[in-house]
């Protein structure tokens, strides 16, 4: 089939409506898990190449009945996988011990700060989410930022629906407890 | 007189019930009547109202800061002509090989002037990269430092004792220095490259043929250069029959790829193993079904699958099967080793394998905790299943690694020495930082922490000889030749690797690698 006559078929039609739909939250979600942008774009190019191999043989989930939930999920357990591996292999993963049990009722109560800090928040949130594992900052990503439920995280990351509503639990905390760490941390500096 | 209501609120005797349930408040996670019992007990308690407020205010910046473009960045024109280009091999391959430009240095005499003359032939050496692809290399080699981090449990030796001659290290990077390296591992001086395409799995070595896969999906076959060249000499390539290697291994007669993919409704297979003979011929395929969608996926990462004694081992995270085991002649099922637990427990992805004598040993993390088991290798009949009593453990992170009759095993936080013969746990210590896969040799264990420190423990006791202050994050270490070897991540700029001496931990040589990922090394 040639270049020309494949554009014009109703696969890519279908598939050009779902990248430019999904390549934006599926770049954010990727950039969330391995914080550098360009590895990121390669990363989704690369998986919505996997994708037209698919769809361009009418393969599930990328056929003419247009399942977009089954879509939405492959992309997102493509782009998981390949950005864990990267995650991983970078280790720029780091651990912060935590008993998220004790730390919701022994940790020291920190003012909120006000409006015009926001951006400076945004840093330290990008801090906070780079020292959590990569399953984590995928459990968080897709539960807050795709309002995905646990039952669909589930299925993108290959674990059990109570597994990952656990996860999803757990990460949240942990996140919170790693940027307010780096906020603490933050204020120190400023104060010197 | 007036009562003054304390500053800070105080969490009341319901918020350590409440506390867990607050993350999920404000998604669908809770049912109606968890939903209710939540926000009445925030109305009026200070203290959740205040975590709570900290959860919206970090998902609402997550939001803002992980939705995505909104303009698209790719179009479906690139997609389909990367499609077109992945499906062939690359154009360069079939390119004349560059002749030997620069004189390759002979290993073990890197001390004095030597060291000046070698540092002249890396600048050389990377000039040629840059003009052959326009990029940068390498910052070139570091023959000394007088800024040394180990501390020794013994005075260093007055006169460094580098890895004997010939030895070599392969590593693969990707990005805009995307390629296949070969270093000097005496004092890490470049040998030969190969350019071009990105290898992000780690290579293996075969009667000094190196074997690399690279992220386009083709097989390589290297050796290195006649004496003098640069360039590895591409003995063979051929194309895989399906993207998304994830991991290469070799029991010496056979190399065996594993790959992630995406099960379809037309096919429920979470991952593949391809082998191929040394001479590039794909001789069979086995497809891992798990029949089970939800739950199972294959594991991909280093150390989750090996290849010894006639099988090859791969693990999984379904709770049916934890390890598959393959005939590595036909890749046809010799057994499965199933899992022992209640079902709906969740297991993590990531057992890690290892093969010594005639013995397979399994690391899992199960819920909260971890453990660590014995087979018969050619059965798979069960010697002995340990539990380890972490304090946090989600993932085990490591492979085990078997030295001087202790079976030794690393999880997120804590590193466990069991007996070989029976599981007996000799002695676990707590390091609190995420753990890499550790190396053994000479009764010594060796393993890096996410605090960006080398452990060298005894391995009879555990206790610490010595230490290393990595300049970069993690790494699984790699000894050969009286050397062990890093390659730590520095933040957004690149890896370290660095050759410290097993002795007494003190660095024979350093090198900077500038490249967004970086295989770890493989010696050979």
């Amino acid at each position: 089939m040639s270049h020309a006559s494949m554009y014009q078929s109703p696969e890519a039609v279908a598939f050009g409506q779902r990248l430019n739909h999904l390549q934006g939250p599926l770049f954010g979600f990727v950039q969330g898990m391995i914080g550098d942008q360009e590895q990121a774009r390669d990363i989704v190019q690369d998986v919505f190449v996997d994708a037209w191999r698919l769809a361009s043989r009418g393969a599930p989930p990328f056929t003419r009945e247009n399942d977009e939930p089954g879509a939405r999920r492959w992309l997102f357990h493509a782009a998981y996988w390949r950005a864990a591996s990267v995650a991983r292999r970078a280790r720029v993963i780091r651990w912060e011990p935590l008993d998220t049990s004790e730390a919701s009722v022994h940790e020291p109560y920190v003012e909120q700060h006000p409006f015009e800090d926001r951006v400076i928040e945004g840093v330290a949130l990008r801090q906070a989410l780079a020292t959590l594992s990569a399953e984590d900052a995928a459990c968080i990503l897709l539960s807050v930022v795709q309002v995905m439920h646990s039952s669909e995280i589930a299925q993108v990351l290959g674990i059990s629906a109570e597994a990952a509503k656990k996860r999803v639990t757990r990460a949240k905390q942990r996140l919170r407890a790693a940027y307010l760490a780096q906020e603490a941390r933050t204020m120190e500096e400023h104060a010197q | 007189m007036s009562t003054a209501s304390p500053r800070y609120p105080v969490p009341g005797p319901d918020c350590a019930d409440i506390g867990p349930l607050l993350p999920l408040l404000h998604s669908t996670e809770l049912d109606a009547e968890e939903t209710r019992r939540v926000q009445q007990h925030v109305e009026s308690c200070a203290w959740c109202q205040h975590q709570l407020a900290l959860y919206d205010a970090l998902d609402g910046t997550l939001r803002q800061s992980f939705g995505g473009p909104n303009i698209p960045f790719l179009s479906l024109e690139e997609i389909m002509r990367d499609t077109n280009q992945t499906d062939t091999a690359p154009s360069w391959v079939v390119e004349p090989l560059t002749p030997p430009t620069t004189q390759r240095r002979r290993p073990g005499r890197f001390s004095g002037l030597a060291a000046v003359a070698a540092a002249i032939l890396v600048i050389a050496f990377a000039g040629v990269v840059f003009a052959q692809r326009g990029a940068f290399l390498g910052r070139g080699v570091s023959p000394s430092s007088t800024a040394h981090t180990a501390k020794t449990a013994s005075p260093a030796s007055p006169v460094a004792s580098p890895p004997p001659a010939g030895t070599n290290l392969y590593y693969g990077t990707n990005g805009s220095t995307g390629g296949l390296y070969a270093l000097h591992s005496s004092d890490g001086s470049a040998e030969w490259q190969i350019t071009g395409p990105n290898f992000e799995i780690a290579p293996v070595v075969v009667n000094g043929i190196v074997y690399a896969v690279s992220a386009d999906n083709v097989l390589y076959a290297i050796r290195a250069p006649a004496q003098g060249g640069t360039t590895g000499n591409i003995l063979w390539h051929v194309a895989l029959v399906r993207p998304g290697a994830a991991l290469l291994v070799t029991d010496g007669q056979s190399l065996y790829i594993g790959f992630s993919v995406t099960p379809t409704e037309s096919t429920n297979a979470h991952g593949f193993i391809d082998a191929y003979s040394l001479s590039g011929q794909h001789l069979w395929a086995y497809g891992y079904d798990s029949g089970d969608s939800a739950s199972c996926a294959m594991s991909t990462l280093p150390g989750e699958m090996t290849a010894a004694n006639g099988f090859v081992y791969a693990s999984s995270n379904c709770l049916r099967e934890l390890v598959v085991a393959l005939h590595s002649s036909n890749g046809s099922p010799a057994f499965t080793i199933n899992s022992t637990l209640s079902p709906g427990t969740s297991i993590a992805a990531g057992e890690g394998l290892t093969v010594a004598g005639n013995v397979l040993y399994a690391s899992s993390a199960v819920s909260g905790s971890g453990s660590l088991c014995a087979f018969n290798a050619g059965q798979g009949g069960q010697y002995w299943c340990r539990h380890l009593s972490g304090q946090d453990i989600e993932m085990t992170t490591s492979a085990p690694v078997v030295e001087n009759g202790v079976v030794l095993v690393t999880t997120d936080l804590d590193i466990y020495a069991l007996r070989v013969a029976d599981g007996t746990q000799l002695w676990s210590k707590h390091i609190g930082q995420l753990l890499g896969r550790p190396a053994g040799s000479n009764g010594v264990v060796y393993v890096a922490g996410g605090d960006r420190v080398l452990h060298a423990l005894r391995v009879a006791d555990g206790m610490q000889l010595w230490q290393y202050a990595m300049a970069g994050n993690g790494s699984d270490p790699v000894v050969a030749g009286g050397a062990v070897y890093l390659n730590s991540y520095l933040d957004g700029t690149g890896y370290i690797l660095t050759a410290l001496r097993t002795s007494d931990g003190s660095r024979l040589w350093k090198q900077t690698i500038v490249t967004t990922g970086a295989t770890i090394p493989v010696a050979g």
